[in-house]
């Protein structure tokens, strides 16, 4: 099942996703639940599923505009450096524990969105992300039993700032420039997406294939970074985990190929779904 | 005018404190909560609101909340205070340290801040932290105090030996409930010198830290410009604007947070922040 948080003639609700359009379900369930964090916080997965059994679909997959998966998120985590072989190539050591930072929902435009291109910085970046949906609270979980807490998964494009990645010890200030990254289309429920440890990701700017890895390659999986973050935090439903991304990003090229007004980003990872966005002017 | 958010009889309220009690606002405005009685520009109206009537509560009989219930943001500022007479190398560093918290790491005045089970290295920093009033991008330095609503007293608490787990310190500033903010804000009028103010951090009336702004390295205006130049600033969002010196890590040995152990932090006007501290 996908699930999608979305506006259709201007009011913000949740639905499904079908190869023949969208089921809407804000307030359809037996818990009039208004947002897709609701239905995450209920654990009401099966619900929706059995709602949508056999329903006609309520609207073309055109007429709705995108919000965020869950655009109201108690927390993001961010993984950095994740990629074996992309830490090999960069001349790294492979870390022993993941470098971990957060990023504000507002960071992220979603499906079909503009990002903006930062006002003062050219050196705007991309990176391709698969993204981990957490469904139940976790707090102490094994890796064992990590993926029990997630409900599904989405697409990131965790846009970074380099420049401004580099003001300071923290990256903080380059992961966190309003409407730098991409969030969406829609969650993935973990039944149908498959093994986190066995997607593609891929990336594009303008049609041009940029990034392509896979996330058998990670250094650190869905299960153990759901385990790492709960020693310390309690995750919640509709938080989200960005887990890295593969090579190929803009600032691995010489010279780098930093992304302008008017790029289109595309990201894919396979089974989950494919996230595209443009870049517009600074704000 | 001290503004507070808060729990009587099990329902959520905010108000004005006054003569060691409460004026209830909730009661006596639309507003549902003080973030949005801030964002509408209504801390006049309060101030009138408050002058004609009497505590509805006393402090003794609440449940202290952050005084922003959901903040939306809360930005750090990383060493950011110079030790008396100390000369930075180069002029200091370039730039300021900035790095995110979510709510859930800290705790409510009055409420225990928590030892973690896998880390005995819970430490201390108490900070001025600064509430938003009103939105804001591209905030020019001199015109920067215009967009806050006051300020409040942060503890931003930090398990050292997972700060430095890893490239980012992250995990290390957000274990649940290991720092505290509060106990309320006070409005901006109230501060009259950003420079002058002491922070002191005492844990079971022992002193730790005892440093005042006038050291602080990156000052409130510019944190403010800067953190506007890649986000909007909402109504509500805080900034932690730095430690002085004399947290744990720098005794030797340290004197990490132990369970039974009280943690009060004091900056005038602003008032006093106490945790007690229990085993997660």
């Amino acid at each position: 099942m996908k699930l999608a948080s979305f506006a259709i003639s201007g009011l913000e609700g949740f639905g499904a996703i079908t190869d023949d359009g969208v089921i809407g379900l804000t307030g359809r369930l037996a818990g009039r639940y208004q947002t897709l964090r609701e239905v995450l916080e209920a654990d009401a997965l099966d619900e929706a599923r059995a709602a949508i059994e056999g329903v006609e679909p309520d609207y073309p997959l055109d007429k709705i505009e995108f919000l965020l998966p869950v655009p109201n998120p108690e927390k993001i985590y961010c993984v950095g450096q994740n990629y074996r072989e992309h830490i090999l190539e960069m001349g790294y050591e492979i870390p022993t524990s993941p470098s971990i930072f957060s990023r504000y929902a507002r960071t992220f435009v979603p499906h079909n969105g503009r990002m903006d291109m930062p006002s003062h910085s050219e050196h705007f970046d991309y990176e391709a992300e698969m993204t981990v949906v957490i469904g139940r609270p976790a707090r102490h979980v094994s890796e064992a039993d990590a993926l029990d807490y997630v409900a599904g998964y989405t697409v990131a494009n965790d846009g970074s700032v380099r420049d401004w990645q580099a003001r300071g010890p923290q990256v903080a200030p380059g992961k966190n420039w309003e409407n730098s990254g991409m969030l969406g289309p829609w969650i993935t429920t973990a039944d149908e997406a498959g093994d986190p440890a066995n997607m593609s990701v891929r990336s594009w700017v303008n049609n041009e294939l940029r990034q392509e890895g896979h996330t058998s390659d990670l250094v650190f999986s869905a299960a153990f970074l759901v385990s790492y973050l709960s020693t310390f935090i309690t995750l919640m439903p509709g938080d989200m985990i960005t887990t890295g991304s593969p090579a190929g990003v803009a600032v691995g090229f010489n010279p780098p190929k930093w992304l302008k007004p008017g790029d289109r980003v595309e990201v894919e990872i396979g089974g989950v779904g494919r996230l595209a966005a443009e870049v517009g002017q600074p704000a | 005018m001290k503004l507070i958010s808060y729990r009587h009889k099990g329902r959520e309220a905010f108000g004005v404190v006054k003569d060691g009690g409460i004026v209830d606002m909730t009661a006596r405005m639309d507003h549902p909560s003080l973030k949005q009685a801030i964002a509408g520009l209504s801390i006049n109206e309060m101030e009138k609101l408050a002058a004609a009537a009497d505590p509805d509560v006393s402090l003794d009989a609440i449940e202290y909340m952050f005084p922003i219930t959901t903040p939306e943001k809360i930005f750090c500022i990383g060493r950011n205070y110079r030790a008396y007479h100390e000369v930075l190398e180069d002029g200091g560093p370039k730039w300021p340290s900035i790095f995110p918290r979510f709510a859930s790491g800290f705790a409510p005045h009055g409420e225990a801040i928590l030892r973690p089970t896998v880390s005995e290295q819970l430490d201390y920093e108490g900070e001025i932290g600064v509430i938003i009033g009103k939105p804001g991008r591209h905030i020019p330095e001199e015109n920067a105090l215009d967009y806050v609503a006051g300020y409040t007293i942060i503890n931003e608490g930090s398990v050292r030996d997972w700060q430095s787990k890893g490239t980012q310190n992250c995990p290390g500033k957000n274990f649940h409930r290991s720092g505290g903010i509060g106990p309320w804000m006070v409005t901006r009028d109230e501060v009259t010198d950003l420079d002058a103010l002491q922070i002191k951090t005492t844990v079971d009336g022992d002193i730790r830290q005892d440093g005042g702004s006038d050291m602080m390295i990156f000052k409130i205006p510019f944190v403010i410009s800067h953190i506007s130049k890649f986000t909007w600033l909402e109504p509500g969002d805080m900034i932690a604007t730095g430690s002085p010196g004399g947290s744990a890590i720098e005794n030797n040995p340290p004197n990490w947070l132990k369970p039974g152990e009280s943690i009060s932090i004091n900056i005038e006007p602003i008032g006093t922040l106490t945790n007690p501290i229990a085993a997660e």
